[in-house]
């Protein structure tokens, strides 16, 4: 009891959050402007404030554990309106990226944040083994006189996409679970119901498909068309675009790339579905979202950390040799064009796969909906923790035999 | 003296419009027969001041009444020299025509009554013979830090001679024996060494030709008053070979500086429990020592238990501050000091983390800058919180500090090697003295007569108001005043007047505390202080020599006079006299300090025998007053008489105010100023009622813990006599309700309708006085 809650202040810590981001944390002197203008912040997470805090004082367990810095879409009405331009919207980003890196036991996504050239050499890395992988299984040169003679769908299946896609879900898994343990099993203030995590499945599907709560960014009590008139939903629905897209592409390549290797099976569904939405989604979403960060004009794209612009880079790069390769493919040019431009093509997408979704930036994909659903979880469990301990009460009345 | 009496009457400004001048001009033939008599429509212009000053030159009018604005409108323009003319104002503009309907019989009995009334006081006033004197011009300054050092500087570069009395073998306070203090300028990054500049000022004191320094020595006592302090001085340590000293002295400064909050009272923030756990002034001391007395900088800061270098130290913000059980007030300098010796733990022991409990940092204006400073370093931790509990581990040497209602929002622990506890400050304004009861406290051989037995005016009525008992003190200046050794406080031991109207102001003429005896501050705010204590006490050693009153009636020439052979030794107005001016021989005889007094009136007020006067202020003058208004024995609402004194501080502005906002007051209203509500002597009451005024309202400042009378207790004294007047009245089968005293700021002018209004329905409902035309 004596030495329950005994702070360990962390300075290498603080050091950590600093180069990860550009919060001047410590300059908070914890007024709570932001979280009285944040719109979805609430009484019972105060948040940034408290990170600020937290943050400031290099409390490393209890920012793990924390899972707000996941509610936060950064509006950056917080930043606008600190009096001490402490940034805590950017701060929140900065929990983001250590947060990230405190799921990922293995330590590699702390190295990606921490320097620039660590990321570039791992995504090198990579790269060079898909070249030598490219290279065993399909030649320098394109051998056979179709696409599918030279590089087999089934090949890339079997040697690319299903080993990438098992080493993806088994390391993001146990991430999540990481993280699943860090913010709800060690909260010993709070347990959970089985039956909740069955009831409010929902939220995690909801919040993942639609990313709501980017659209409570905005608390003015309009109307919706109105805001969305106004552009407020710009971002938002363009995350999303880019998002559904991702998805989609990356459903459909890992399950059905005989398609996309073959011009003449053509449903109409297909060419709108994936030729059109989806890699106009790709190629639109990750310009934007450059341009944005270019423009430095939105709080949300102030401030951009090397990781960050890894990330669009490379979606951008996967989405434009996608659309050619497709396009290639479609106009039959001929093969060996298709060989190289199929091969730059994997040379971008695989090191950004690999690298990028359990280590870095692409993973709050999962970790997002994944923490509104934890949260969810314990805000219902402690409401009926609460409500069970009041109705507890009269039980104590001793029952006539 | 002769009673050249002179009208003059002005009709412009509205007065014109509104009354009939000439009917007020018969008015004043009638019934004063002056030598000069005469309406103008400018009086303040040229010709009429011309012709005012015509009259004085060849008919020798030396009484001047004059009718037209407020007295305290246009005092340059209707100037006389006081020693020969006696000028009374009658307020036409601002109490008659400005807030009542025009040509109405109501507002011209009004215009009416207060010439009249002006009339009665300008034939009875005296012109004032001001008490000139060849007195001491030297400054005693008490206290030889930044406060003193400044002071007796300041008043040598002005001219003065000044006298430093310091009890430590050494110059220079509190700054002396401390190692560095925080930057005062920009950027506000680090910190300076506390004794930069110091020996400057030390030796320039030394120096001084102006300046007799005393060192190692203390105030044995003060007798005497402003321009004639006799001041015995003598060795602070005790050495019966050692003589004591005497000086004279003019004004006094009090810089007796501050002493830390006792920790030894800080058990519950484990003050004791470790050498590791000191105070802010402890702490000040070991960096002292580990520097060398300021001459080393590279030096790391060890445990006191270990040696070992301190590698985690938290600071206890007010500590024993802002707490009922200890020190209620904030310090204001412990924020600035804790942060200060923070950026020193972390240049010294770069690997150390600082931790910072605060209620709530404070560091004013300017000081936010190194606030920002020391915020922006990742090794010092600050969070609001409530320390609820400290306790020390032998076994592992450690301090473990609780945090209650930290930001958090939860309870925190904390491990550390050392604990700062930062302290408030004292003021050092003399020992309390338990054995003592508390002084002004009734007077048990006169309280005993009690209030019931005798008729209004001539009682006397058990004195001083019981609600501010004085703390009995000494060892400072030991005074030997009736009423005690030291400055009575004001709160929480510091020595103050009422601060927001005059600083530096003491309830002691003449004597002026500055620096942190006056309030917490830190040498940047003592050096300002210093030159403002000056100023103020060069201001009272010349006004005093003039024979003129110091603050706040300046230049007042008048002073108490008191007709000894009738008084009957009550001791009223020795013991309520608010600056203790008032001394007695061993029978209980006043033995009046006209160079203490500041002509309140209190006394005045206070006298059951009226035996207190002043040259135009007194029983009589104003009983003349009240005598002059007319009152229609025929009883009907319109002729209600309310009879209203006004403070001159505050309720006379005010109600100028309302007049220069036109606001409407009611006819029935008389209004006579008096110099503060202390010095409303009863016999005025009786003057009142039995003239027939329906009731009696007293306009006065607020009274209690944070009151604003200017002379700190007269409100509060008018409305304690009132409480025996009132049991007068009821045996003269009068009611109590027909006086009432209603506290009011100058602020408060919008609600004088509403004041008076309520007051005119209460004595509506009364009735009207049944004495009236007796």
């Amino acid at each position: 009891m004596e030495n329950n809650n005994v702070i360990k202040t962390d300075n290498d810590l603080i050091k950590y959050i600093r180069h990860i981001g550009d919060s001047n944390l410590k300059k908070c002197f914890q007024c709570g402007t932001c979280s009285s203008v944040c719109p979805l912040s609430t009484e019972d997470r105060p948040f940034p404030r408290k990170e600020m805090l937290m943050a400031g004082w290099g409390l490393k367990d209890k920012l793990a554990a924390d899972l707000n810095p996941w509610l936060c879409y950064y509006c950056g009405e917080c930043s606008k309106n600190c009096p001490r331009k402490a940034e805590p919207g950017e701060l929140m980003m900065s929990l983001r990226r250590f947060l990230i890196s405190a799921y990922d036991f293995t330590g590699i996504s702390r190295l990606l944040y921490k320097s620039k050239f660590g990321e570039l050499i791992a995504l090198l890395a990579v790269a060079i083994l898909i070249f030598v992988e490219w290279v065993v299984l399909f030649g320098l040169t394109p051998h056979g006189a179709t696409l599918n003679q030279a590089v087999s769908p089934d090949k890339i299946d079997y040697f690319f996409d299903w080993p990438l896609t098992v080493f993806l879900g088994v390391v993001l898994t146990s991430f999540i679970f990481n993280m699943f343990k860090k913010t709800v099993l060690d909260d010993k203030s709070v347990k959970v119901p089985l039956k909740l995590y069955i009831t409010e499945g929902w939220s995690l599907l909801f919040n993942f498909f639609t990313q709501y709560r980017y659209a409570k960014c905005d608390d003015d009590n309009r109307s919706f068309l109105t805001k969305l008139k106004e552009g407020k939903y710009n971002f938002w629905l363009t995350h999303l675009f880019l998002m559904i897209s991702y998805v989609s592409l990356f459903v459909a390549i890992v399950f059905f790339l005989d398609w996309f290797q073959d011009e003449s099976s053509l449903p109409l569904l297909h060419v709108v579905l994936f030729d059109y939405f989806a890699s106009i989604g790709l190629v639109f979403g990750t310009a934007y979202f450059i341009i944005k960060r270019f423009t430095k004009k939105i709080e949300r794209s102030k401030f951009s950390h090397h990781t960050d612009w890894m990330f669009v880079a490379l979606l951008f790069l996967t989405g434009v040799t996608g659309v050619m390769l497709r396009a290639a493919i479609v106009y039959k040019y001929s093969v060996p064009v298709i060989f190289y431009i199929y091969l730059i093509h994997l040379l971008i997408l695989f090191p950004m796969l690999v690298i990028e979704v359990p280590f870095s930036k692409w993973s709050h994909l999962a970790y997002r909906p994944v923490a509104i659903y934890f949260a969810n979880l314990k805000e219902k469990a402690k409401k009926l923790q609460t409500a069970g301990s009041i109705a507890a009460q009269p039980e104590t009345v001793p029952s006539e035999k | 003296m002769d009673n050249n009496l002179g009208v003059y009457i002005c009709s412009g400004c509205d007065i014109g419009k509104s009354l009939n001048i000439e009917k007020l001009v018969n008015t004043a033939k009638d019934s004063a027969k002056p030598l000069v008599c005469m309406s103008h429509e400018v009086l303040c212009g040229s010709e009429g001041i011309g012709q005012i000053r015509k009259d004085m030159g060849e008919k020798g009018i030396n009484k001047v009444v004059i009718a037209a604005c407020s007295m305290r409108a246009k005092q340059d323009v209707f100037n006389f020299d006081p020693l020969t003319v006696h000028t009374e104002r009658v307020n036409l503009r601002e109490h008659v025509a400005w807030i009542s309907p025009a040509n109405n019989d109501n507002t011209q009995l009004l215009a009416g009554d207060y010439l009249e009334m002006g009339i009665a006081r300008a034939k009875k006033a005296l012109m004032p013979e001001p008490l000139v004197q060849d007195l001491n011009k030297t400054i005693l300054v008490v206290g030889g830090g930044i406060t003193g050092m400044n002071a007796a500087i300041n008043a040598s570069k002005a001219g003065y001679k000044a006298v430093l009395v310091e009890k430590n073998p050494v110059l220079g306070g509190f700054p002396n024996s401390k190692y560095k203090k925080w930057e005062i300028n920009p950027p506000f990054d680090k910190n300076i060494h506390i004794k930069n500049g110091l020996d400057e000022l030390i030796n320039s004191v030394e120096n001084s030709k102006n300046i007799k320094v005393y060192k190692n020595s203390k105030i044995k006592g003060i007798s005497g008053a402003p321009g004639k302090f006799n001041v015995e001085i003598e060795p602070s340590s005790e050495n019966p070979e050692s003589p004591v000293i005497n000086e004279s002295a003019g004004s006094i400064i009090v810089a007796a500086g501050w002493k830390p909050y006792d920790a030894s009272k800080l058990g519950h923030l484990g003050y004791g429990l470790s050498t590791d756990i000191l105070t802010n002034v402890e702490l000040e001391e070991l960096f002292s020592e580990l520097s060398d007395k300021g001459v080393k900088d590279d030096f790391t800061i060890n445990r006191k238990s270990n040696g070992k270098p301190v590698k985690a130290v938290a600071f206890i913000q007010c500590a024993g501050s802002r707490d009922e059980n200890h020190l209620p007030y904030c310090s204001t300098v412990c924020c600035m000091s804790s942060l200060k010796e923070a950026s020193l733990f972390r240049k010294n022991n770069p690997d150390a983390n600082v931790y910072i409990i605060y209620r709530d940092i404070r560091t004013p204006g300017e000081y936010e800058n190194f606030y920002r400073q020391m915020q922006n370093d990742d090794g010092i931790f600050m969070v609001k919180g409530d320390v609820s509990g400290v306790s020390f581990s032998q076994s592992d040497n450690q301090i473990n500090i609780k945090v209650a209602n930290t930001l958090f929002s939860e309870d925190i622990n904390l491990n550390v090697d050392m604990a700062v506890l930062a302290t408030g400050m004292v003021p050092n304004s003399g020992e309390v003295q338990d054995n003592l009861s508390v002084t002004l406290q009734v007077d048990t051989a006169n309280s005993s007569s009690g209030p019931a037995a005798v008729p209004v005016g001539t009682t006397c009525p058990p004195s001083i108001p019981t609600g501010t008992p004085q703390v009995n003190k000494s060892g400072l200046l030991n005074l030997s005043y009736r009423q005690g050794k030291e400055m009575p406080d004001l709160t929480y031991g510091f020595p103050d007047s009422n601060f927001i109207c005059f600083p530096y102001e003491s309830r002691r003429t003449g004597i002026y505390p500055a620096g942190s005896v006056r309030m917490p501050m830190d040498t940047v705010f003592s050096v300002d202080d210093a030159r403002g204590a000056t100023l103020k006490s060069i201001q009272c050693i010349e006004q005093t020599s003039k024979g003129r009153a110091v603050h706040p009636r300046s230049n007042d020439m008048t002073y108490p006079f008191f007709d000894l052979p009738r008084c009957t030794q009550c001791k009223r107005c020795t013991e309520e006299c608010p600056f203790g001016a008032i001394d007695e021989d061993e029978k209980g005889t006043p033995k009046p300090n006209p160079e203490r007094c500041r002509r309140c009136g209190v006394c005045m007020g206070a006298c059951p025998v009226r035996i207190i006067s002043f040259k135009n202020y007194s029983p009589d003058i104003i009983g003349s007053m009240i005598k002059s208004i007319y009152v229609p024995e025929d009883a009907t609402d319109e002729n209600l008489r309310i009879l209203v004194f006004a403070c001159e501080n505050d309720a006379y502005p005010a109600l100028d105010i309302a007049g220069i906002n036109k606001i409407n007051i009611s006819s029935n209203v008389r209004v006579i100023p008096v110099r503060c509500l202390g010095s409303i002597n009863n016999v005025w009451y009786a003057d009142a009622l039995s003239k027939g005024i329906d009731g009696i309202l007293l306009l006065g400042c607020k009274y209690g813990d944070d009151y604003q009378c200017h002379f700190t207790k007269g409100s509060e004294l008018a409305s304690y006599r009132m409480g025996n007047l009132k049991e007068t009245l009821t045996r003269l089968v009068l009611e109590a309700e027909r006086v009432r005293q209603v506290q009011f700021e100058y602020s408060d002018y919008p609600k004088l309708p509403q004041i008076l209004d309520d007051f005119v329905e209460t004595i509506k409902s009364l009735g009207p006085n049944p004495y009236k035309g007796f």
